[in-house]
């Protein structure tokens, strides 16, 4: 019993910790987190205001962006049937009986200062043939077809509708053409809008030392509450040469300019109207057409799938005209061959935000033809960087997370530039096959160097689109040591901001 | 049988009456010791990403000795980057168990208390890395080849090498720390 004892007495000192192991150690550190500021981040010195904007955290490693998209913006036709058309980047093409023809853009794309063309009116008599585009501060650029040469009206007419920006901001709109007779014979002028329908006109038929001060100034220099996104001129000979124009505001409301003044003419009841023309009416009696004449009114909303609507005036309302046109997409502008029309061959053409256009192909608009996506898939230049100060190398790769109405772009692709300049693809969006592609290709990044990004796009729709990704960075080497997940968002703008949707 | 009892009692008397001064016999014996260091068989360590880290400013662990080895008592510092949405540093410690094969080794990690948002893994086999994916839905980084270090739980050592790592969620904060394991070997 004793020896029993004893025993035990043993154990209990060579094994405290009453386990079978012969050694037990133990080790004890104490550990300090702190926060570090990353040594990759964004770099957004290459905003392009108004074209692409990033926001960045305050350790530039989350980024959103705001991208202005190129989207067709307006069309006109010309006083001999010619169709114009132009993007918001200032491209313009033209067709001549379903010839195209290019002109390209008063400085490829490199005009921030004078924001995006928001419109297209053209000019085209015996005296001089100018293409006209009006961007949204109210700078205004002009193609001479006979020198085939731009020129910036802004200066060498001495226009100032970019001061009315300056001063409150308000967007110019619109840009038409109206013949006006008096006296001295016929004017040809530019009729320049903004959107709280303010007022002025360029004579053309003055040389630029007049100024075109014959008919041209401030017809309107007093801001209204109406929101007038788009304008039509009308020449009525009958009534004794007098010009007319109209306005419409994009929840629907038809206003009229006499006077000096805005008046409302009628308020159609439709919302998200883009656009007004005058054309010829084939199925209203002449005594229910605005003009005697037959030509009446008409407007388009932006939405897909919708007609013509045309002005029924001794009704008072807007009706459905012809058959439905825009099953293609958005709807951006509307214009009337007035000059075919004559002829008894009536062409509505509607400029949709993809670049097609929707032709009428009958008299009565009941039947449409497409011109398909005749816009450019623009390819920004360098639109955000990601720079390194770290001591090591990186691979940037780009996720896709999510997006949200993704079908709003026809296309839309993402490169990396990495520190070697090679082009790599990360991100490819084709809304035609509904298809995603994100190869998120490994591109370098030096040690204090850099990732440049730049993108490709076109939109399909005039709404907007968002797109999240996940930059992942990693060290070069050793592989698996420094992970970082980043977060960049970009939301692809298809619309002048005026427009409310 | 006389001899044996004789045995018992001196022994018991050497533990239970160790003051009494009147004994029968009185035996004394001499023993010399010698204590020395000597590497352990088990022990913490940088692991093969550690340069990367410390280059970047991100991890330092103070490593001594030959092999080298981090001593129980020291400081480990690690950085998270700020706004990051999910940062991993991985393989930057490593667990080396040099014990011989036949014989058991098991690691627990009596505390493994780091600030909010930082987490600790460790390899699941011997000898193989870390690695990561990253979930394209939230950002968030998973480990791959790893779980992660919880308290309590005796993990059984192959002879070879664990690595260790670390992860920083979107919710990282700066703080302190402990981290306290034990190990056995029988």
């Amino acid at each position: 019993m004793v020896g029993v004892i004893a025993i035990i007495l043993i154990l209990l000192v060579l094994i405290p910790s009453g386990s079978n192991s012969d050694v037990l150690i133990t080790n004890k550190y104490s550990s300090i987190t702190t926060g570090k500021v990353p040594c990759i981040q964004f770099d957004n010195s290459t905003n392009f205001d108004p074209y692409w904007l990033t926001n960045l955290n305050s350790y530039k490693n989350i980024a959103y962006m705001n991208l202005t998209s190129v989207w067709s913006q307006d069309i006109y036709t010309d006083d001999h049937g010619i169709v114009y058309w132009v993007d918001n980047y200032g491209y313009v093409i033209y067709s001549v009986n379903g010839n195209i023809n290019y002109i390209g853009s008063p400085y490829p794309y490199n005009f921030s200062f004078a924001g995006s063309v928001v419109s297209i009116a053209v000019i085209d008599d015996s005296y001089v043939w100018y293409v006209a585009l009006l961007t949204v501060y109210g700078y205004v650029f002009i193609y001479d077809m006979n020198t085939k040469m731009w020129f910036n009206a802004t200066n060498v007419w001495g226009l100032n509708l970019q001061n009315v920006w300056k001063q409150y901001s308000s967007p110019w709109s619109s840009v038409v053409s109206n013949t006006l007779g008096d006296s001295n014979g016929f004017h040809e002028l530019f009729i320049f809008t903004n959107l709280n329908g303010e007022v002025y006109a360029f004579d053309t038929t003055f040389n630029s030392t007049r100024r075109g001060i014959n008919n041209g100034g401030w017809w309107n220099s007093n801001p209204t509450s109406f929101k007038i996104v788009s304008t039509v001129a009308y020449y009525d000979e009958r009534r004794n040469n007098i010009g007319h124009l109209f306005g419409v505001s994009y929840n629907g409301i038809v206003y009229k300019f006499q006077n000096g003044y805005w008046t409302t003419l009628v308020n159609s009841n439709l919302n998200g109207i883009m656009g007004i023309s005058i054309g010829k009416s084939t199925d209203l009696p002449k005594r229910s057409t605005y003009f005697n004449n037959g030509y009446t009114l008409f407007i388009i909303q932006i939405f897909n799938g919708t007609t013509l609507y045309e002005y029924d005036r001794r009704n008072a309302i807007f009706k459905n005209y012809g058959g439905i046109f825009t099953i293609k997409g958005t709807n951006q502008a509307i214009s009337f061959d007035l000059y075919n029309s004559y002829n008894n061959v009536n062409t509505w053409y509607i400029l949709q935000t993809n670049g097609t256009i929707a032709l009428s192909i009958n008299n009565i608009a009941t039947a449409w033809d497409y011109y398909n996506n005749f816009l450019f898939k623009y390819e920004t230049s360098t639109a955000l960087k990601i720079d390194s100060k770290c001591s090591l190398d990186f691979i940037g790769s780009l996720y896709y997370n999510s997006s949200i109405k993704s079908w709003n772009m026809y296309n839309f692709t993402i490169y990396f530039t990495g520190s070697n300049n090679l082009i790599n693809l990360e991100f490819y969006y084709y809304w035609p096959a509904q298809q995603i592609v994100n190869p998120a290709t490994e591109t370098l990044l030096l040690s204090n160097n850099s990732i440049l990004i730049n993108f490709t796009y076109m939109p399909n729709m005039a709404f907007n689109s968002t797109f999240n990704f996940y930059l992942i960075l990693k060290n070069q080497y050793p592989q698996n040591a420094i992970v970082y997940v980043y977060n960049f968002n970009i939301n692809i703008v298809n619309h002048f901001n005026y427009i409310p949707i | 049988m006389k001899i044996r009892k004789i045995a018992y009692l001196s022994t018991l008397f050497a533990f239970l009456l160790p003051t009494l001064v009147v004994a029968t016999v009185v035996l004394s014996y001499t023993y010399p010791t010698s204590t020395t260091g000597t590497a352990p068989e088990v022990y913490l360590a940088q692991g093969p990403n550690y340069a990367a880290a410390n280059a970047m400013g991100l991890f330092y662990a103070n490593q001594v000795g030959s092999p080298g080895n981090i001593s129980s008592g020291t400081k480990i510092y690690f950085n998270y980057t700020y706004g990051a949405n999910n940062e991993a540093l991985l393989n930057v410690l490593e667990i080396v168990n040099n014990v011989p094969s036949g014989r058991t080794v098991k690691i627990t990690f009596d505390t493994v208390s780091l600030p909010t948002g930082v987490t600790m893994w460790i390899s699941s086999s011997v000898n193989t890395q870390l690695s990561y994916t990253v979930n394209v839905n939230n950002g968030v980084i998973s480990i791959t080849g790893g779980t992660q270090v919880s308290t309590g739980n005796p993990i059984s050592l192959s002879s070879g090498t664990y690595y260790i790592g670390f992860l920083f969620s979107n919710q990282a904060t700066a703080g302190i720390g402990t981290i306290i394991f034990h190990y056995e070997i029988s």
